[in-house]
């Protein structure tokens, strides 16, 4: 092997390497990438949550003129939001509240005690809080399981009596 | 012998060519699909922080100073009868001015009713210190509106809610 052979052995040896590099560092491009683009579209999914979230609760206030809102304590510990509304002639209370990481959902008639049996899991949360800065205004806030935090607010109209 | 080397050669350097090719295309494509949803994250968090903000408002009667107070705001500015929130990319509230996005919210009060505009800008489509003054800063001081008339361009926000609220609370219309 002359010096010209060894030389363009040599280039052909780092241009293999180069187009090697080249592949590898696109193969971690391409996973980085990808990985932030899987990650942020699973984040839109749960920010979504909250987005129907809000609105779920915003509909419920809002969808009888005969509502009552208040904020409650379970046991002095667990914040709960309380929706009273009358129909069929009886007052009934809707219930929610966090409990073993989901928000569970409990609708009885006015003055029963709330037991297990009543309540269903709505959403999976790690922190859950209620609570009323004004008369017509209700905080609700919310901590994912994946700890993001939530905030938002619904204003209860003239119609809707809040406590 | 030497013509099969030297097609041997051209095939592998087509090959190379081709590959660079597709893998400049695919990077593009990824990363174009990186920042679209990177924006379709912001504009979600955006609706859902305007939709809380909108609630708010309809509590404090167009007081903005007293809507900043009962939602909680450790940190925002009124100025120029105009609220400003600024936000981290988390979209949480920070005393940052220059922080990744601002909710700018305006309000125009008649007699019967409040017109609410939110607005929220994604601060590197802004300059610094450049404040949206042009149509929305006329109304709000009850002039007449006319876009040919503005100083500055007008930045393309994020996200607008506008709104009317009845004053004193009660049924709100929004559109």
């Amino acid at each position: 092997m002359d010096i010209t052979e060894k030389k363009i052995f040599t280039l052909k040896i780092v241009l293999i390497m180069g187009f090697t590099a080249v592949l590898l560092l696109t193969a971690i491009f391409f996973a980085l990438t990808g990985v932030h683009v899987y990650e942020m579209s699973k984040t839109r999914e749960t920010t979504q949550i909250y987005v129907d979230a809000a609105s779920y609760f915003k509909e419920e206030i809002r969808k009888s003129d005969g509502n009552v809102v208040r904020t409650a304590s379970l046991g002095g510990l667990v914040s709960a939001l309380v929706i009273e509304d009358y129909r069929d002639g009886q007052y009934y209370e809707t219930w929610y509240f966090l409990r073993d990481g989901y928000l569970q959902k409990a609708a009885v008639q006015k003055g029963t005690d709330v037991s297990a049996a009543d309540t269903e899991p709505v959403l999976a949360l790690s922190a859950a809080d209620f609570s009323m800065p004004s008369e017509d205004l209700l905080r609700i806030s919310f901590t994912s399981p994946e700890k993001d935090a939530y905030v938002f607010h619904v204003h209860i109209p003239d119609y809707i009596g809040g406590a | 012998m030497e013509n099969s080397r030297s097609l041997f050669q051209y095939l592998v350097i087509a090959t190379v060519v081709f590959c660079l090719l597709t893998t400049a295309v695919a990077v593009n494509l990824l990363m174009s699909s990186s920042r679209q949803i990177d924006n379709a994250y912001a504009l979600d968090r955006a609706v859902l922080e305007a939709s809380t903000l909108a609630e708010g408002l309809k509590s404090s009667n167009g007081d903005l100073s007293f809507a900043a107070e009962l939602m909680g705001l450790e940190y925002f500015d009124i100025h120029n009868r105009k609220l400003t929130i600024y936000y981290d990319e988390d979209m949480a509230v920070s005393k940052e001015k220059h922080s990744t996005y601002r909710a700018v919210i305006r309000r125009k009060i008649h007699d019967l009713y409040i017109v609410y505009n939110i607005k929220f800008f994604k601060n590197s489509d802004m300059a610094p210190e450049q404040e949206p003054k042009t149509a929305d800063a006329a109304s709000d001081n009850g002039q007449d509106t006319d876009a040919s008339n503005t100083e500055t361009v007008k930045p393309e926000p994020l996200y607008a809610l506008r709104f009317k609220c009845i004053r004193g609370g009660g049924i709100d219309v929004e559109w």
